[in-house]
């Protein structure tokens, strides 16, 4: 990816797309499985006999047990994305920082492909603090309301 | 009706599909209409709408010996493909069944412990997070290419199969450990488990008569799993014109440099065609149809598989 002003950001939109399935399916599969195993517990009988709504036994019920782990995956997640920049950016032909870690095999240099591994490293540590930070509002606002 | 519907489709489709596939591999290289040597040379063939001219690259369809065209080389496709499925289904297998033996007997002997060592854990929570193509790509790139011409510099296939095999492994088995460990720690706090220890059973009972069995299914749901992983592993790595066995490469001057498979494995020619996706497109396109085929094939039947034990033990969603 690239925050250079001369380059054409707005083309970007297509690796994310590509780039955003890996981990959505990922995390879909991971919900779906738990949910499944959660929806099957007593206390989600207990509460649906007592007549509580469906988005609240989602929210106060099978979301609190689910967070845990969607929590525990997202590091998972996020290497999953970053494994599969290399990729997409290969593929795509962004030039992005995998390019100097991989690619510029003409004037290849050491120091800038190791500190390009721990700028994608860094980033990816945005990113995991970005989605706490949302998941953390997300509770905020629909969950302990 | 009713039955219909609730008879697994994906356990029998994707087992079927896996069964033709470890036939290919089986006998491929017997079905082959063609040697791997066998180039396609020029010649004009007579048809029934009068003769046409043959000539490398070959498109598909269009002659009856080179059913799905050839190469820009002048090698059968087809041939290839059969030649190739031993070696994507072999290597995957491979790593698999190593990483699941290795990963289960490490975790549950690892869970059997009185404390659970911090390294342990700190080990698996760090090596979970590497993605394994990066460190197989960096360990395979000196020594996974070796040009046409000089046939014997090259590194013996069997030995690169191998070193792919044992790197993926190694690289692969802390998250296998990672899961069964935590999988056998639930178990391990059941009561009949503490009255076993407490009739004096010892680490080899709790692991093979407490542990394992109930561990069985799911570990096979995992096995089949890996294998897709394997194959995704090999792909990734085709990418980057790192074959798993060996890259050929073909530096004429008159080309651009060429890269083929020393293996044909699939995932390998599917790296290999990616080159001529305008213009000669079924170079692509048929390899990529074989490698979808045999992941999805594998996929179902570990998506199969898991429906039946859910079936069997898992309580109804109540929502």
């Amino acid at each position: 990816m690239t925050l250079a002003p001369d380059k054409p950001s707005t083309a970007l939109w297509f690796p994310i797309l590509i780039l955003s399935f890996a981990p959505t399916l990922y995390l879909l599969k991971l919900i779906y499985g738990k949910y499944y195993q959660i929806s099957g517990e007593d206390y989600i009988r207990t509460a649906l006999a007592k007549g509580m709504g469906k988005f609240y036994i989602n929210f106060q019920h099978v979301f609190k047990n689910i967070r845990s782990f969607l929590v525990a995956d997202l590091k998972k997640t996020i290497s999953l994305t970053v494994g599969n920049l290399f990729i997409v950016e290969y593929l795509l032909n962004v030039q992005g920082l995998t390019y100097y870690v991989f690619f510029d095999r003409a004037n290849y240099e050491f120091q800038v492909a190791m500190s390009c591994l721990f700028i994608v490293l860094i980033e990816a540590l945005i990113v995991y603090a970005l989605i706490r930070l949302f998941l953390y509002l997300f509770e905020k606002v629909f969950v302990y309301a | 009706m009713r039955k219909l519907k609730s008879l697994n489709f994906p356990l029998y489709f994707g087992g079927f599909l896996v069964l033709i596939f470890i036939a290919i591999a089986i006998f491929g290289p017997s079905l082959a209409p063609h040697d791997l040597e066998d180039q396609a040379k020029l010649e004009v063939v007579g048809t029934e709408d009068g003769s046409i001219v043959v000539a490398p690259p070959v498109e598909p369809f269009r002659v009856n010996s080179y059913l799905l065209g050839t190469g820009l080389l002048g090698f059968d496709l087809f041939t290839k493909l059969l030649y190739g499925a031993r070696f994507t289904l072999l290597v995957s297998v491979a790593v698999a069944l190593l990483k699941m033996i290795f990963g289960t007997v490490i975790g549950l002997y690892t869970a059997s412990l009185k404390r659970q060592p911090g390294w342990v854990e700190a080990l698996e929570n760090a090596w979970s997070y590497i993605t394994v193509f990066l460190i197989v790509y960096f360990c395979l790139l000196p020594i996974n290419f070796f040009a046409s011409s000089f046939p014997r510099d090259r590194i013996p296939v069997s030995l690169l199969l191998g070193l792919f095999i044992v790197l993926t492994v190694v690289v692969g088995i802390p998250s296998v450990v990672s899961s069964v460990r935590k999988k056998a720690l639930k178990i391990k706090e059941a009561d009949y488990v503490t009255a076993a220890f407490t009739l004096g059973a010892g680490r080899h009972r709790f692991v093979w008569k407490h542990v394992f069995p109930q561990l069985k299914e799911d570990l096979l749901v995992t096995f089949v799993l890996e294998i897709v992983y394997a194959m995704t592993v090999m792909g990734q790595l085709a990418i980057f014109n790192v074959f798993v066995g060996g890259t050929t490469v073909y530096d004429t001057g008159l080309w651009p440099t060429l890269y083929r498979s020393a293996t044909n494995e699939w995932a390998g020619l599917v790296g290999a065609g990616r080159d001529n996706i305008y213009g000669y497109s079924w170079m692509l396109k048929f390899p990529l149809i074989s490698l979808l085929f045999a992941t999805v094939s594998f996929a179902l039947f570990a998506n199969g598989l898991k429906n039946r034990i859910r079936n069997q033990y898992h309580k109804t969603p109540w929502v």
